[in-house]
């Protein structure tokens, strides 16, 4: 089955100090061309999130698997910001994320939980993400992420 | 004119479910994804949510069905369901599958069963909101000129 809206366009690039509106939602746009990476098994999650990472001026690629991420990763690909799901089939997410480390990998990784109980953390943080969150993946908490790394 | 009553309509009607929590602001969010290179983004994300939903919940119940829970199997179920509607901004559902993944932690079939009971209810009623928020938008978008045909779950063009 062909992935659902994978071929949506990419974060637009505005002129300085012009930020995108929505309905009333102000999305921002950057000095750096941001790079982000998606890690979710899930299809919508993986369509919301991308999508998400778009709106807020981020130009994101989006795979299903750590296998997928690392392979992008070993060919060269960098990203600013990666996203990694709690949940991936085989490799899990903290297993990616601590691979992803070992190969001198220095985005900010962002460990993802569907369901975050405390102290679930303890291993994606182990495996050296810089922080992380339950879902949804919000403007709201990603913006402020983006900024220190536009800076 | 017609389209912008019914897109004045249509936002009525989902401040309406942001009202009573079935909907919470990152639906916005999700609509926002939707634009002129991607038309029937809500109805796409809608039709994989109910397909998925549908599928996970029945899973769940397989396996809360069975003399021995696999509550590890389950979970995981869990943990997908909540993804997802957390993800369209289905809060109310969202919520109660945290609260079947907290009936799940003590391994309580009985509790278990009751938390599915309203995931369930909660999903039903999510799904028939979406259900006429997606007609709403296929009305919209043909009288808007574009060519809604019957939109295969899975494909979006």
């Amino acid at each position: 089955m062909a992935p659902a809206i994978e071929g949506m366009v990419p974060a637009i690039e505005s002129s300085e100090g012009n930020n995108k509106m929505n309905k009333g939602y102000q999305y921002p746009s950057w000095k750096k061309k941001l790079r982000g990476l998606v890690v979710d098994n899930e299809e919508l999650c993986r369509i919301v999130e991308k999508g998400i990472m778009g709106l807020c001026g981020v130009e994101t690629q989006a795979v299903e698997t750590g296998e997928a991420a690392m392979e992008l990763i070993a060919s060269g690909a960098t990203f600013d910001i990666i996203v990694i799901d709690r949940f991936l089939p085989s490799m899990t997410g903290p297993e990616t994320a601590r691979k992803m480390r070992e190969m001198g990998v220095e985005s900010k990784i962002i460990g993802l939980f569907a369901l975050y109980f405390e102290g679930d953390e303890e291993e994606f943080v182990a495996a050296g993400v810089d922080d992380f969150k339950e879902k949804p993946l919000s403007p709201n908490w990603l913006v402020p992420i983006l900024r220190e790394l536009d800076n | 004119m017609a389209g912008t009553d019914l897109r004045a309509q249509l936002n009525n009607f989902i401040k309406a479910m942001h009202d009573q929590g079935i909907l919470d602001e990152h639906f916005e969010h999700v609509k926002g994804l939707q634009n002129e290179y991607n038309p029937y983004f809500v109805l796409e994300i809608v039709s994989i949510f109910c397909r998925d939903a549908e599928n996970v919940i029945a899973e769940v119940t397989k396996f809360l069905d069975e003399p021995v829970v696999d509550y590890v199997k389950t979970i995981g179920l869990v943990h997908q369901l909540r993804g997802g509607s957390s993800s369209l901004g289905g809060s109310r559902m969202a919520i109660a599958c945290r609260e079947l993944r907290q009936a799940t932690q003590d391994n309580k079939k009985e509790e278990c069963l009751q938390a599915l009971e309203k995931v369930k209810r909660e999903f039903s009623t999510l799904h028939e909101k979406l259900n006429v928020i997606s007609q709403m938008e296929r009305t919209i978008l043909t009288n808007e000129g574009s060519m809604v045909q019957c939109i295969p779950s899975g494909s979006i063009y």
